[in-house]
This record gives structure tokens, sequence and C-alpha cells, in this order.
């Protein structure tokens, strides 16, 4: 059974090339554009992996990471983000994050990061 | 003794009544003319004394005194006119008139030297002439005082609008920069990723280590540069720290300073920056952000200090590095180092800027703004 897959990505054009990148080898279960709605469909689709862009509107990436923690969501939580920037990594994963994946590198990277975070390890693109 | 006697006494001459044959006519009417005169003249000098008291202001007004005297002993003869009619004590008589006499010759005398300086002095007529004119002019001077007051109010208000319009446009035009560095991340950044994406796809399609494969790759690390440098932009126009508040703004501005370019920034802060006005603070943190670009192109130094303070009516600013300076004097004139944009700002908001520098003994940036706050203390500078 493929890995239950949420992705929370504004931008509707990378929401779709994240989807179509994953497509062959998770379960996408959902896609959504902001916060408050991946907290929402997190809760009520139990998804394995969430793909959380880091500047979504409404509720941030590590916001929606930590709120999902704090009520205890056991799914591995992937940031995605054009930024590379030390500080936003280590807040990421601060709030609960598992890999750190680029958005230029997401064709390479972004596979292997789900994987390596659903076997319980940790990714950054390099 | 002998003298005395000889006055008081007629020495056998006969009164002035004699000459007037006792005529009671003509005795009376030389006694009740000179009573007359003799009282009114006896008065003069009382009326010339309350006179001078009232208006010790008048210049010569020992003229008054000798006139005073000199119509007492005017005041005399007559009085002695009216003794001699029935006493014939004609040296007493001509005692009195050489006092009267010398009274009135020296007065005679002083009155011609004093015409000529009271002539000089203005008539009532001159006097309520100047003052009319002394009270047009001050009436007139009043209305200009009035006029004056109310342009400064005009411009006072004018400048009022002057620097709230100049407070908006800061606030416009950061706006207007949150706008675009929003388009640019939320936008033109994604579609640029997307192109590295597609990009990466090709070049996973292709044998690794072909020559399209290499190109491409390429282009996938010029992209991801473009990327990255476009998200940068968006960064410096609007830094999102700045909407916690100028002291984490300028905290996190610092370690991301510090972090891009190896050199050490030392924050130091007095008083609550968050009582800082929105249109200040935004100027400040431009200053900074400008500042620090300066600090890490051209002075050299791997360390630099950015002390903010809040004080009783200003904030203040500055920028200190110990790196190797140059001369202030060219850098002010041309422009260079982005000095003039950076004035420009502040003055916007009233601030003012002074740079402090000489080659090898680094540079000092510092920013005043005026900031209408009572109750704070007194800002100090690193």
């Amino acid at each position: 059974m493929k890995p239950k897959l949420l992705i929370a990505e504004d931008h509707l054009a990378m929401r779709a090339k994240i989807a179509s990148l994953l497509n062959g080898g998770f379960d996408v279960v959902a896609s959504v554009g902001d916060g408050d709605s991946a907290v929402e469909e997190a809760n009520k689709l139990m998804p394995d992996v969430l793909v959380l862009d880091v500047s979504i509107p409404m509720l941030s990436g590590p916001d929606v990471a930590k709120r999902l923690k704090a009520h205890g969501c056991k799914a591995k939580i992937v940031f995605l983000s054009v930024s590379t920037d030390v500080d936003q990594i280590n807040t990421c994963f601060s709030a609960g994050g598992d890999a750190y994946v680029s958005k230029m590198r997401m064709a390479t990277d972004l596979s292997y990061a789900i994987t390596e975070a659903l076997a319980g390890r940790t990714f950054v693109s390099p | 003794m002998e003298f005395f006697r000889n006055l008081l006494s007629s020495n056998g001459f006969m009164s002035h009544g004699y000459c007037y044959m006792w005529k009671p006519g003509l005795v009376w009417l030389h006694v009740v003319s000179d009573s007359l005169i003799a009282l009114a003249y006896f008065s003069i000098p009382f009326t010339l004394i309350h006179f001078i008291r009232k208006r010790r202001d008048l210049p010569f007004n020992w003229i008054f005194v000798c006139f005073g005297a000199f119509i007492l002993a005017c005041g005399a003869t007559h009085a002695m006119e009216i003794w001699t009619l029935w006493h014939a004590t004609y040296w007493l008589s001509g005692a009195v008139k050489i006092i009267t006499a010398l009274s009135s010759v020296p007065t005679a005398i002083l009155l011609i030297q004093v015409v000529p300086q009271a002539l000089e002095l203005p008539s009532p007529k001159a006097l309520r002439l100047e003052i009319a004119e002394r009270t047009n002019a001050q009436e007139a001077l009043l209305a200009e005082i009035v006029q004056r007051k109310q342009t400064q109010e005009k411009l006072r208000r004018s400048e009022e609008e002057l620097h709230s319009l100049a407070g908006r446009l800061i606030t416009v035009q950061e706006d207007e920069r949150k706008r675009i560095a929003r388009d640019l991340h939320d936008d033109f950044s994604q579609r640029l990723a997307l192109h590295c994406v597609d990009l990466d796809l090709q070049r996973q399609s292709l044998p690794v280590g072909s020559d399209m494969s290499r190109e491409l790759e390429r282009l996938l690390s010029d992209a991801e540069t473009l990327t990255r440098e476009v998200r940068q932009i968006a960064h410096d126009l609007h830094h999102p720290q700045l909407a916690l508040g100028l002291q984490q703004g300028i905290a996190s501005f610092c370690r991301e300073f510090s972090e891009q370019y190896g050199i050490a920034a030392e924050l130091l802060n007095d008083g609550n920056l968050e009582q800082i006005p929105a249109a200040v603070s935004i100027v400040l943190f431009r200053v900074l952000q400008e500042a620090l670009s300066n600090v890490a192109k051209h002075s050299g130094s791997d360390r630099v200090t950015v002390s903010v303070s809040v004080g009783d009516d200003q904030a203040r600013m500055c920028v200190t590095d110990r790196g190797r300076g140059f001369e202030t004097k060219g850098v002010q004139s041309d422009g260079g180092l982005g000095l003039i944009s950076m004035r420009e700002r502040l003055r916007l908001v009233r601030g003012t800027m002074r740079v402090t520098s000489s080659p090898g003994r680094g540079a000092e940036i510092e920013a005043v703004v005026p900031i209408p706050m009572p109750e704070r203390s007194t800002p100090t500078c690193a």
C-alpha cells in the first residue's frame, strides 16, 4: 500500500507540480492551499506524510507542524521552500519537521526526502 | 542795631498818604490795588511749588523756583506800598525793592539763557503728533505681529501636514515594497523554482555525463542562483521580521548580516524601541540596511556595533565600525555610500544624520530622529 500524502501549497502550479512528481509512488489524499486547511485535513485524513510549504497563508508551515505535533499527529512532515536559509531550516526542524527540501531541487530530492522521513531519518536538500 | 533802627524808622520822611493828600478815594484805590496785586503775587509761588512737585519730570524746574522767589519779592514790594501810605519807612521799602531786584535780574538773565533750550522742547501739539505717529506705528507693528503669527501658524500647520504626508509616503512606500516583495516571493520565485524543477526533470531524462545533461545542470544551477537572488531582493525590499517590531527587525537583520558576511554585529538597545512610531522605525531600519551594506562593502572590518536608543524626545541609532574608514568630505558631497539617500529618508521624519570617519580610524553613522514621547531615559550612543 502506498503511503498517504497530504500536500499543503498555496501556489497552484507548484501544487500541481508536487502532485505530478509524487503521484507514482505515493497516494496523494488531499491538496490544500493554506495552513488552517492543512491542520483540518491532516486531522481528518491521517496522512503518513505531510508535504508542507513553509510560507503558506493563514498558518505558516512551522506553525502547522507545531499544532499537529501538539495534538499527537504521527505524520512525517517534509517542508518545502525556495529558501535555503539556515535559520529557517532550524525553525522547521524545531517545529517537528523531518525533512527540508529546496523547491528548486524537488525533482531530485522530494521523493527521496519522503522515503527517508518514513524510514525515520532526516533529510535536508544539499 | 543802628542799621535796623534806621531801616524801621521814618527818619523824618512823610508817609505816602501825604503825597495823595489823604484823599480817601486815591488812598483806597492804591490800597485795594496793591493788596490784590500782593495777594496774587503771594499766591503764585505756592501754585508754582505745587506744580513742580507734581511734575518732577519737567526740565528747567529750577526756573520755577527763581520765578517763585522773584514773584514773592514783587508781592512784598506791593505790600510795602500799602505800608508806606501810613509809615514812611522808605529804607525798609528800598531794602525790599533791592531784594526784588536781586531776585528778578538773575531770573531775567537765566530766562534768556533757558529760552533757546525751552524752544527746543517739543510743543504739546508736536508731542501729540508724535504720539499719534507712534501710536499708528505701534498699531501697524501689532498688525504685522498678528500677521506674522498667523503666517507662522499657517507655516506650522503646513509643516505638520508635510510631515504627516511624509509619514504617509513612508508607509505607502513600505506597503508598495511589501506588495512587490510578496509578488516576487509568492509568484515570481515559485515560477522560477518550477523552471528549476522542469530543468532537473529534463536533466534526469538524459544519460548521466552527457553534454546536454551537463548543460542542463549548468542552466539549473544558474536558475537556482537567480531564484535565490530574487528571493533576496524580496527579502531586502520587505524584511518580514520588521512586522514584529523594530527591535526584532533589527536583531534579525543583524543576525542575517553576520551570517551572510561573516562580520560580527553587536546590537545594543536602550529603551523600549517599540514605542518608536512606525514611519520612524521603517526609516531607521532602512538606514541600518544601507549603513551595514556599506560596512560589508567598504570597511574591511570584521566587527560592527549597532546601538539603538530611545530618549526623552528622540530615537538615536549609531552604526560604528573599526574598519579602514574614509574621508568624509568627498563622500558627503558626491552622495557616495548612499549617504544622500539615508539623509533624505531621515529628513522625511525630521531626522538628521552625522557621519564621522577618517582613513584608518573606522566610521560612525549616527541617525537622530525626534519623537514626541515623554518620560524616557536619556539616550546614549555607543
